[in-house]
């Protein structure tokens, strides 16, 4: 006997991810998912985005998300503003922040006093794409280092963003990689992908970024 | 890579779902219509699931059959509507990077199959 009863399998994140939004919508919060592959530099750019977004008079929290140790919150902790901590090892190991987890991380921030919170994903370009953290939008770092052909075997990920940005862009000299491949390669996925480049390095780039996070209305 | 969470929501909602039926066993086969773009690999899917339905008594005979759904697109610049192997969003007709995607994106659960008395 049959029974038909046609469920998503990610209901029940999806849903949460909704009440997040909703939650952060009436506390006047945005919040951004960041995502890439480890080692692309998406601590570093937080470490200097930050400040520019402070300078322009938000109130900033961070949820940093790894597989184990704190080393990133440490990192964040100087610049003096809300940071909580998620470690999936106790959930073993699991390869992307689920909803589950953002939900008790607002808590611990104190969303009532801020203006924007931003992720930083477990360092992975495949499970954190599926799974909506309840954010306004999503961002993919990808580091020139990285290849060219990146987005193409990923797709998943840069269908789910809505802001790519091309880092390290400081090694193109040292390296033979063509960012407006890159781009185009990005675009093949999602053609309406906002492209930017940046080096934390050299603190290219890092205003747009900037100006991008805060002109963000909604999500699409 | 994330299979193993994918079989845990599996095995939750099914469990609900016999459940809310007051059903108890007879659980045979359960229906899964997992589109491209999610990129889950049936053997590691079935293997993480085959693992784990064992904790439950509702699940511990079944067997999760996966079927592929293809990633369609349909243009909205042409209309031309196909199925592409690779994710690449823009129209193989005219080039337009105004595309739908028809399907390919799901990750649900169909139907269950029960034992029946014949059985």
């Amino acid at each position: 006997m049959e029974i038909k009863i046609v469920r998503d399998v990610l209901e029940a994140n999806d849903q949460l991810a909704e009440s997040i939004r909703k939650r952060l919508n009436r506390a006047g919060v945005r919040m951004f998912n960041i995502m890439s592959s480890p080692g692309s530099g998406k601590t570093t750019l937080l470490e200097k985005l930050i400040p520019i977004l402070r300078g322009r008079g938000l109130r900033i929290g961070v949820i940093e998300g790894d597989i184990t140790t704190t080393r990133d919150a440490e990192r964040i902790q100087p610049l003096d503003i809300p940071v909580a901590q998620i470690n999936t090892e106790p959930f073993g190991g699991d390869c992307h922040l689920g909803a589950e987890v953002i939900w008790p991380a607002l808590d611990q921030l104190g969303i009532e006093q801020l203006d924007l919170v931003l992720i930083e994903n477990v360092g992975n370009l495949v499970c954190p794409a599926e799974f909506d953290t309840g954010a306004h939008a999503n961002l993919v770092i990808l580091s020139v280092t990285e290849g060219e052909d990146k987005p193409l075997k990923y797709p998943l990920m840069f269908r789910v963003c809505q802001l790519a940005v091309i880092h390290k862009t400081d090694l193109l000299p040292y390296l033979d990689v063509d960012p407006e491949r890159i781009e185009t390669h990005i675009r093949q996925i999602r053609p309406e992908m906002t492209v930017l480049r940046a080096s934390s390095k050299s603190g290219s780039g890092l205003t747009a970024i900037a100006d991008w996070l805060i002109a963000f209305k909604g999500n699409d | 890579m994330h299979e193993l969470a994918i079989a845990q929501n599996i095995l939750r909602i099914v469990e609900d779902e016999m459940g809310s039926r007051r059903l108890q066993d007879g659980l045979r086969k359960i229906h899964l219509k997992a589109g491209k773009m999610h990129a889950i690999i049936p053997e590691s899917l079935a293997f993480n699931f085959n693992v784990i339905k064992r904790q439950s008594p509702l699940t511990e005979l079944a067997e999760l059959i996966i079927e592929e759904i293809p990633l369609v697109i349909r243009c909205r610049s042409c209309a031309h509507q196909t199925g592409i192997d690779e994710a690449l969003f823009l129209c193989p007709a005219c080039g337009s990077p105004a595309i739908d995607i028809i399907s390919g994106q799901e990750l649900y659960i169909d139907s269950l199959d029960l034992k029946t008395d014949n059985d």
